[in-house]
């Protein structure tokens, strides 16, 4: 899975969650909505697909579709 | 949208839906295009309840419903801060326990929760649901005790789930972020348990019939005249199992299969290997028909309504066909994996119940009856003679107050014989229940037949000088034995006894299916508008005990109030 492949399926997990379409850009600064229950919405959602567990601190960390594509793409090549 | 459009649409969803373990991301990818009646659901709670709403959606999607969460804050004392203006089809009160077991010891918590429920009950008339999140076990029996003391109050029980999850049931990493000590996994599996089960059991009338294909349904293989040619794999003979299970709690099984009869029968004499066996089949419509004629061969010979069938075949053109020409028909696309079908079937929006089915479990038995009862009133002209050879008990009860459940099924699960069509919530039974006004009557019957039970519920209030029976509800099941009007004369009469009256009116409305009630209405009370009050006159009030060959026996001994 490409790094452009993890962006898409994040993007649309974010879009599932908050209920309308999700950019690449999206963030919690920047999306209406992803407030901190949709965000945690988004952490289990990414967790299932991806089967990886977020530390407790890095929960709130993981809040925009680059930060979690980024995160993704990093486990990935571990 | 039409039904067979909609019908295969949610066929779509079932891979999704009841998948072994469904994920947030599977589920909130799906979106219905069919039309959805409202569902307005009211969440009083101490923890996050919004996980576990968002991820029910599509679960209620596929019932037809569309849920709309309103949220309390969050509070720990139930307050119940409810804005008067909103009503709700349900209320949830979604309470996590562990915030109490410190501060207070288990009776005194269940008293107080037996309270604040009651509380909440005086307030409002809609079905109370109680879920408790970290309960111990040894609570349960004390808050289960603490919840059915108020009408329309259920508790859901939780240990099941965290049973399957074992230690992934709580998150305790996420709950500072989530609100909630629950895992999403468990927000997932209690979703589901509302939205196909807890929710169903209390807004709907139950399904009372599941009516099955034969090939790839029951079974892997086409019969065709070859028993050997069907394969009965692990997950088809469980699915057989569960079925059976569904029998016993009180849920028909018909068979609706394009085949020839005789090689049906032959299948199942040689197949003993079948958890399922012939007699398990209350109904079966075996041929080369059209299944929604075969359909309605089952609701006949079943004597329910064709919105009360589950039909299950594994071709999803068959579904789309009998759901088109059959409205209200529920529907399900039986899998190539049994496991599927199911899983499904478990969580079928209807088909749970609360564990109240006593009066489903008769039904079974008292079908078998009717048939020989049709025999009997055939063989014998003189309807005092066919009453006499059935033995036939009739039981009236004034004010059944530990039959509070029964009543309420009848109420709202009655169409034919049903004269005002109020469907009672259990709250207003209780209230009637408790006025020094209004008495609430169950009948009951019995024959050497078969024990029929609680089959009539009356519902009647003193104004003025007049007795007005507002509710009038027989079930199916007691028509035909030519005894509604005693049954009916025999209820009044006892509630004359403790409300007197100069006369007495019917309230009625016309409905979808009730004629059988309004014709009967109008043998003493002559036309009837569509709706309104009908006075019967001296030829009702003559109906008696005396002109019978019955037993009957008259009990009032259950009022709180007096």
């Amino acid at each position: 899975m490409n790094d452009q492949t993890i962006e898409g399926a994040v993007a649309e997990i974010c879009a599932a969650v908050l209920g309308r379409p999700v950019g690449s850009g999206a963030s919690r600064a920047t999306e209406a909505g992803w407030d901190s229950l949709k965000h945690i919405q988004i952490i289990f959602a990414v967790e299932a697909h991806f089967g990886v567990r977020f530390t407790e601190e890095e929960i709130p960390t993981m809040d925009s579709v680059a930060r979690l594509t980024e995160y993704l793409g990093q486990r990935r090549g571990s | 949208m039409q039904a067979f459009e909609i019908a295969l649409s949610r066929a779509q969803w079932q891979p999704v839906l009841f998948a072994d373990r469904p994920t947030r991301f599977s589920l909130l990818k799906l979106r219905p295009t069919w039309p959805l009646a409202p569902v307005v659901i009211r969440v009083h709670r101490n923890h996050a309840f919004e996980h576990v709403g968002d991820a029910s959606v599509p679960w209620f999607a596929w019932w037809g419903r569309a849920p709309k969460f309103l949220y309390s804050d969050y509070d720990d004392s139930l307050s119940f801060a409810v804005a008067e203006d909103t009503s709700a089809h349900l209320e949830v009160i979604w309470l996590d326990l562990g915030r109490y077991h410190e501060r207070s010891d288990g009776a005194s918590l269940h008293d107080w929760i037996a309270e604040r429920i009651a509380a909440l009950r005086a307030r409002l008339t809609a079905p109370i649901l109680f879920i408790p999140v970290g309960a111990h076990d040894a609570d349960y029996p004390g808050l289960a005790g603490a919840v059915s003391r108020t009408p329309g109050a259920r508790m859901a029980d939780l240990r099941p789930l965290q049973a399957e999850l074992g230690a992934d049931f709580f998150d305790t990493r996420a709950a500072l972020h989530s609100g909630t000590n629950l895992s999403d996994a468990a927000c997932i599996l209690v979703a589901r348990e509302l939205a196909c089960r807890w929710a169903p059991a209390l807004l709907r009338p139950r399904i009372k019939a599941v009516a099955l294909d034969l090939d790839q349904t029951l079974f892997a293989g086409v019969l065709g005249e070859d028993h050997h040619a069907v394969h009965l794999t692990a997950e088809h003979a469980a699915l057989q199992r569960r079925l059976a299970e569904f029998r016993s709690q009180g849920i028909f099984l018909a068979l609706v299969s394009r085949n020839d009869l005789a090689d049906v029968r032959r299948l199942f004499e040689h197949r003993s290997d079948f958890p399922l066996q012939w007699d398990h089949f209350s109904a079966a419509a075996i041929g080369w028909q059209d299944k929604a004629e075969s359909l309605r061969q089952v609701a006949r010979t079943l004597n329910i309504g064709e919105d009360a069938i589950l039909f299950v075949d594994d071709n999803a053109g068959e579904i789309a066909n009998a759901a088109g020409q059959l409205p209200g028909l529920a529907t399900l696309h039986a899998q190539e994996d049994a496991s599927m079908t199911r899983r499904a079937l478990e969580y079928y929006p209807g088909l749970w119940s609360w564990g109240d089915q006593e009066a489903d479990n008769l039904r079974i038995a008292d079908l078998a009856a009717s048939q020989k009862r049709l025999q009997m009133a055939a063989e014998l002209s003189d309807p005092a003679e066919y009453l006499r050879s059935l033995g036939v008990e009739l039981k009236i009860e004034v004010s059944p107050a530990r039959s509070l459940v029964r009543c309420h099924q009848l109420s709202q699960k009655t169409n034919q014989f049903n004269l005002n069509l109020q469907r009672l919530s259990e709250a207003a039974l209780a209230e009637a229940l408790g006025s020094r006004d209004s008495r609430v009557v169950l009948i009951s019957l019995a024959d050497r037949l078969a024990d029929s039970g609680p089959v009539g519920l009356l519902v009647a209030q003193r104004e003025g000088d007049a007795l007005v029976i507002s509710e009038l509800a027989i079930s199916c099941r007691a028509l035909g034995r030519r005894l509604e009007d005693l049954m009916v004369a025999e209820a009044v009469h006892a509630v004359l006894a403790e409300l007197p009256a100069s006369r007495v009116e019917f309230l009625h409305r016309t409905g979808p299916r009730n004629a059988p009630a309004r014709d009967w209405l109008m043998r003493f009370a002559g036309p009837l508008p569509d709706e309104g009050r009908a006075p019967v006159g001296d030829e009702f009030m003559k109906v008696t005990a005396r002109a019978y060959p019955v037993t009957v026996t008259v009990k009032s001994d259950e009022r709180s109030n007096d």
